[in-house]
């Protein structure tokens, strides 16, 4: 990524105290900045699997327009999904 | 600044997806859910029940301060956090790019299950550094817990709009909707 670090700073200045926290929750670094938690954070298991899911979408056609995720509605052959799941799928952000 | 301050005084809607009682841990919170929803009606909070969320933009009839949604789904797409511009209905996954993009909102509160906060953060943490989306600003994500608890003390509630998400529906979730609804009537027929 190539970011501007001065934006970046400003925009994290912006941010209210909980936007601020779940930041800080999310690069795991708590208090302090952590540069390797934030490239782990990038290649988490979680993220790989969606960006794979989308590619693989994508490679397949089936998001011509840049579409939803595999369980946002648009699975061009009708997917099935049962009528009653145990939990919602998580990938419908 | 801390999101309930900012929130205090102003007016907005309280959107509640039957499917944020997927799991135990919400369910453990239905009495929090029907207290702040008794007290909104009893303030004259207007309440309806459909079967889809995306009709909530139909209740929506002009913009208000904040959307807060009681969602198992952040309801928007990994690629519009990361820069793209916002989709519409039907696209299912698009609540909160519409409430945000149309500027239906000024801010958007998804109240997540407490299950998913590490994936709340960890989008939340990769969108923030792709620096390609700049309502990201107004996106807020907080507990399901905190939102029912305290965010909306001193807030306004217009609306409530409550959905069965029947794609994601389970007998648990259905019987929240059912208490929701009971509540609702209950209301009405005093009224």
């Amino acid at each position: 990524m190539n970011v501007d670090a001065d934006k970046l700073r400003e925009f994290a200045e912006s941010l209210s105290d909980d936007q601020t926290r779940l930041l800080r929750e999310g690069l795991a670094g708590g208090e302090k900045f952590d540069h390797d938690s934030l490239n782990e954070t990038l290649k988490s298991r979680e993220n790989q699997e969606q960006f794979r899911q989308l590619v693989s979408l994508r490679d397949a056609g089936t998001l011509p327009d840049g579409g939803t995720l595999p369980d946002g509605g648009t699975l061009p052959d009708g997917g099935t999904q049962p009528p009653t799941p145990p939990e919602p799928p998580l990938t419908r952000w | 600044m801390e999101l309930h301050e900012w929130i205090r005084g102003r007016t907005g809607v309280l959107s509640i997806d039957a499917d944020f009682f997927t799991l135990e841990d919400e369910r453990r919170l239905v009495p929090l859910a029907e207290d702040l929803v008794a007290r909104e009606l009893a303030r004259d909070a207007r309440i309806e029940f459909r079967d889809e969320h995306v009709d909530l933009l139909g209740l929506i009839a002009e913009p208000v301060d904040f959307v807060v949604n009681l969602d198992y789904h952040m309801d928007c797409r990994v690629e519009f956090l990361h820069g793209d511009a916002p989709r519409r209905p039907p696209c299912r996954a698009s609540l909160l790019e519409t409430v945000l993009g149309s500027r239906l909102a000024e801010r958007y509160v998804w109240a997540f299950p407490a299950s998913r906060r590490a994936d709340a953060a960890r989008v939340y943490a990769s969108a923030f550094f792709a620096y390609r989306q700049p309502l990201l600003a107004r996106l807020h994500c907080v507990s399901g817990r905190y939102a029912l608890e305290r965010l909306l003390d001193g807030a306004t509630i217009a609306s409530i709009f409550v959905c069965r998400s029947p794609g994601y529906a389970t007998a648990a979730t259905d019987a929240v909707h059912d208490r929701l609804a009971s509540l609702a009537a209950s209301d009405a027929a005093l009224a």
